[in-house]
């Protein structure tokens, strides 16, 4: 390319058309990645863990509705929602805690070691939840 | 200005937006790759966090086991093979260097608050049994007679050697997890972790500064019921403790009462004050937790001076939806509607309903 040079003694467009068109192309390519790495952090997905340890990691946003068991919880996923709806447990805290919907919404059954937690960019901007 | 000039000149412009506009891309890539979140359980309570800058999977395996060992080792009522347990079996006990210090930390604030958070409570905590989900109002000639063993000045001190009074059942649990939170301050003190957010059971420690903006923001769950949102966050700069205390953590209804786990060292049952709920940001997880259980049972108008004296700072919320908040902090949250937010000042004016 000839856009660098100081001089221009041939009268060269200092730009060509497919200079424009490969700019064009990369800003829009650029915005697109930008867009992307924007919105897709605030994809809902929904994180069941069972002692520690990951168990599944469900899209709320796509989703089918489903019940599945982790340990001795039952949980439910229904309408882009999840919640526990079933536990051993003698105090059913984690089942009262009711349907999570937003980020940050946690649901935990200590005595069965499962927690229920939506992530995302946290649409609250919370770092971490003090209770 | 030539035009060739002029070109040069959009070329240029377009070229650094598009450099700046890839290096935002590549930069927010790289910042969430840099965080680790991990979780684990201690103490019948969830551990969970996250590392930011330099860390390896190697420093949340050290914090969950260093606080599984102050479980098991020193504080924990239950574990045979804790300090706590057999001073409470046997009457007295030799301690460690490390339990002596918390035992003498937790009585200091004991006395500063009047007995309000009393780690002598463990006969009458004992009775109501909330960890174990009794869910039964015990007798109250019981709760008369674990009364009496409510008092930390009979614990008698001789060196190393812990000897409690007649009857009398240490119980630390409501220190535990600001205790594990201190732990895990040490371990990322000597980690090359540059800044982490840790939450045992509730009880956090923010550690370093943010690596995305100036402070940690910290949200407090509801006091409501069976709500787990969050109604306030707090902007924390730097390392701090955040613990809060409230009726709706572990409770149960029978005959249309609501009874709670934060029992009053004065009356033997749960505290009946109006308050739902006390946060407390303090520069240390136990004070941070003792406080949280002083300041829920004095209330308010009886707590300025025992905050002042650990330079803590407080978010007191009562059922009827005002909040008062220390002046630290009154331009550092923000708090969902529905609650009036009011500046705390030592005053005697806080009518409790």
């Amino acid at each position: 390319m000839n856009v660098i040079s100081m001089k221009n003694p041939k009268n060269i467009p200092l730009i060509k058309r497919s200079d424009i068109i490969l700019i064009a192309l990369v800003l829009v390519g650029t915005a697109l990645l930008f867009c992307l790495s924007t919105f897709s952090a605030e994809g809902r997905t929904a994180v069941v863990t069972l002692d520690g340890e990951e168990l599944t990691v469900i899209n709320l946003q796509t989703a089918q509705d489903e019940v599945f068991t982790a340990g001795n919880v039952t949980v439910e996923v229904k309408d882009g929602k999840v919640s526990i709806i079933d536990s051993d447990c003698p105090d059913k805290t984690c089942v009262r805690t009711g349907e999570l919907s937003k980020s940050g919404d946690a649901s935990v059954c200590v005595p069965n070691r499962v927690s229920v937690e939506i992530t995302g960019e946290s649409a609250d901007g919370v770092d971490i939840m003090a209770y | 200005m030539k035009k060739s000039s002029v070109k040069k000149l959009t070329f240029f412009a377009v070229l650094s937006a598009v450099v700046l506009l890839l290096a935002v891309v590549v930069y927010d890539g790289v910042k969430k790759d840099a965080s680790l979140e991990f979780t684990g359980y201690v103490m019948g309570s969830q551990v969970t966090g996250t590392f930011y800058g330099n860390n390896d999977d190697g420093i949340a395996d050290e914090i969950i086991s260093v606080m599984k060992k102050e479980e098991d080792e020193y504080i924990s009522k239950y574990k045979e093979s804790s300090e706590i347990y057999s001073l409470n079996k046997n009457g007295s006990a030799q301690f460690s260097e490390h339990t002596a210090q918390l035992i003498s930390k937790s009585l200091a604030i004991a006395k500063d608050s009047g007995g309000a958070f009393d780690i002598t409570v463990g006969a009458l905590s004992a009775l109501w049994n909330f960890d174990n989900y009794t869910q039964s109002v015990p007798d109250e000639a019981l709760i008369a007679d674990a009364l009496q063993t409510c008092d930390y000045e009979q614990i008698k001190i001789n060196g190393d050697v812990f000897t409690l009074g007649d009857g009398q059942q240490l119980d630390l649990g409501a220190v535990g997890k600001g205790v594990a939170c201190d732990d895990a301050l040490k371990v990322l003190e000597n980690s090359e972790v540059d800044s982490a957010v840790i939450s045992v059971g509730g009880t956090v420690l923010t550690y370093g500064e943010n690596p995305d903006t100036d402070f940690w923001t910290v949200g407090i769950r509801s006091p409501e019921k069976d709500d787990s949102s969050v109604f306030m966050k707090l902007k924390i700069s730097g390392t701090a403790f955040v613990s809060t205390s409230g009726s709706y953590e572990k409770y149960f209804e029978r005959d249309g009462r609501l009874y709670h786990h934060i029992l009053s060292t004065k009356t033997g049952y749960p505290v009946e004050n109006g308050l739902i709920s006390v946060t407390i940001i303090a520069d240390s997880g136990l004070v941070a937790d003792a406080l949280s259980t002083a300041c829920f049972a004095l209330g308010p108008d009886k707590s300025y001076s025992l905050l002042e004296k650990y330079n803590a700072d407080a978010v007191f919320v009562c059922g009827d939806g005002r909040v008062y908040i220390t002046e630290n902090y009154s331009d550092k949250y923000e708090a969902a509607d529905g609650y009036e937010c009011y500046i705390y000042e030592e005053s005697e004016e806080y009518t409790a309903d």
